[in-house]
């Protein structure tokens, strides 16, 4: 386990560094002079001034280390080319935002994707399965920011039972939780599916059957645990999901997040926002799935030293 | 996955169907070109005989700007897609014959960018290139890449190691025609089932990123654009919302119909 903890930690931070590169050269790749492309009205001493502003006036390299020296320093990374306010503080605001929508959503994904799973895979082969699957294929193939627009339409603007938009109490959150959750949802229900169905052609099975133990025992205690092992590596997956979604869910409910951050960011070419937003959702994403490959690897005795 | 006896694919195909019909027919059904604005004086008329989906803010049929959004959606999945399979194969297929250090690094960035969602990936590209419907197709198509480089390169991989690959070899077949003649027609299969599911995925991706703005003209006349603009009018004129959505879920789904069904013959 040391080892691998070890490994996998090497690896977490060559990723990081790779991104860091990468999110870095990003600015430079784009064609023409980033300064002027931000600028509505260029002037040459305003584009100077941003091109000092993000040390684009220096060799690579040396841009590379300031811009890490900044960013590991201070925590930070600059200031919106539109705003003016620190990237860093703005951040710090949607962060919560994001997780509070991500988190719901992904309870509830996973034990909206579960139950589904299970219900097919218990009766594989009927209709109920043939329906299963048909709904899971639907949740994946909805686009998520219309489903957003007929949740409002429906819930808010027909019956008035939940504010559209924006970030309150639990009631402002249930609606795009809930939208947010049905493309990782479907994801889960597919892979749960596979998973159970697989292992209730095992022996043990037929052998817990031969026991007597009840139906929903040999599903829950014994079909469910032995699939859990792939169930737990597609979190990472999952998550990876979420967050795609986040950005457009984000989007339709005026939710203030990271997600919806980044697209505005992206639109107006505020590249330290998006480079900050970047830097923060890829940190993320390699952080849930250095989690789940510890949890796999605590999880799969037979990956056991 | 489950669906039983080729049905899924069948109503997947028809599915399609429709919607290329309405993307080839798109100028005899339309009321007028894609990018006019003739009816400014019923802006935001509500669904009615002469107007089947009412008129949008600025005074543009909305049926017609459904049927040309069909070309605009088909065509940004269809150039996405040409990159991601064309790229993704070509990419897969090398790594998974030569393996070695190509197989090592294209691996490890492969998986690497499979942990992100693909619509960041998207967003990414489309930071660098210029906002077009272009531009979208191409962000799509690489945000799309890794998925077929990974499954590509395992199928080659697999079937590389099956004796009918030996038998090639031992008669002195060399490295590009095992690969071509020998493996690449076994790996077909899954690489059509793939080309399926990726337009389905392509679909979706582009509309959200159109969504979001990024396909720059708001004129285009692009399932995602349209809901942009319609969302503008959600209180007042909501049924604008509905069919751009109907139109991306059913285009999308006939995609997967058709993706899983062809998967599900190979086995």
């Amino acid at each position: 386990m040391r080892a691998f903890l070890l490994r996998r930690l090497a690896w977490l931070v060559a990723g990081l560094f790779a991104a860091s590169v990468a999110i870095f050269l990003l600015v430079r790749l784009v064609p023409g002079d980033p300064a002027r492309l931000m600028l509505k009205n260029p002037t040459p001493e305003k584009i100077a001034e941003i091109r000092h502003r993000l040390a684009l006036d220096r060799p690579l390299p040396i841009q590379y280390v300031i811009f890490m020296q900044r960013l590991l320093g201070r925590g930070s990374f600059g200031e919106s080319v539109v705003t003016g306010r620190s990237v860093k503080d703005d951040l710090i605001r949607t962060w919560p935002a994001t997780m509070e929508l991500a988190l719901a959503a992904m309870l509830l994904a996973t034990a909206a994707g579960l139950w589904l799973g299970v219900f097919s895979a218990r009766h594989a082969g009927t209709w109920k399965d043939t329906l299963g699957t048909m709904l899971s294929l639907v949740g994946l193939s909805v686009p998520v920011f219309w489903l957003g627009l007929l949740a409002m339409l429906v819930f808010s603007l027909k019956l008035g039972w939940l504010p559209a938009g924006e970030r309150g109490g639990w009631n402002h959150l249930m609606m795009p939780a809930c939208v947010l959750a049905t493309i990782p949802a479907a994801f889960v229900a597919r892979l749960t599916r596979a998973a159970v169905v697989e292992t209730l052609g095992k022996d043990f099975i037929r052998t817990a059957r031969a026991k007597g133990a009840s139906e929903r025992a040999v599903l829950y205690r014994h079909a469910l645990r032995a699939a859990l092992v792939p169930i737990v590596t597609m979190i990472g997956v999952e998550f990876a999901y979420l967050l795609g979604g986040a950005v457009l869910t984000e989007t339709v409910f005026a939710w203030p997040g990271i997600g919806r951050y980044i697209a505005t960011a992206v639109l107006a070419r505020d590249y330290p926002a998006i480079q900050g937003a970047l830097l923060v959702l890829v940190a993320l994403v390699m952080a849930v799935n250095f989690v789940v490959d510890l949890l796999h690897h605590a999880l799969e005795p037979r990956l056991r030293t | 996955m489950h669906l039983s006896r080729g049905y899924g694919l069948n109503a997947g195909v028809a599915m399609l169907a429709l919607v290329v019909f309405a993307a080839l027919v798109a100028p005899l059904l339309a009321k007028h070109g894609p990018s006019e604005q003739p009816f400014r004086a019923e802006v935001l008329a509500p669904p009615s005989g002469q107007h089947w989906l009412g008129v949008d803010g600025v005074g543009r049929d909305e049926w017609t700007r459904l049927l040309y959004g069909a070309r605009a959606s088909l065509g940004i999945a269809l150039g996405a897609t040409i990159i991601a399979i064309g790229g993704g194969s070509l990419l897969g297929a090398a790594a998974g014959t030569w393996r070695g250090w190509l197989d090592a690094t294209v691996s490890h960035v492969v998986d690497f960018l499979l942990a992100f969602p693909s619509i960041l990936l998207g967003l990414v590209a489309l930071t660098v290139l210029t906002p077009s419907p272009a531009s979208v197709a191409v962000a799509v198509g690489l945000a799309s890449l890794p998925t077929v480089v990974r499954q590509v390169r395992a199928a080659f991989v697999s079937e590389s190691a099956k004796d009918y690959v030996l038998a090639a070899k031992s008669m002195g077949a060399g490295r590009w025609r095992v690969a071509l003649v020998e493996v690449l027609p076994n790996c077909a299969a899954l690489i059509v089932a793939l080309t399926a599911l990726t337009l389905g995925g392509a679909v979706l991706e582009a509309a959200g990123l159109s969504f979001l703005g990024l396909t720059g003209q708001p004129d285009v006349a692009e399932w995602g654009m349209m809901l942009r603009e319609d969302i503008s009018a959600f209180r007042i004129a909501p049924w604008l919302c509905i069919a751009p959505g109907v139109a991306i879920a059913w285009t999308v789904l006939a995609f997967n119909l058709i993706g899983d069904g062809l998967q599900q013959r190979r086995r």
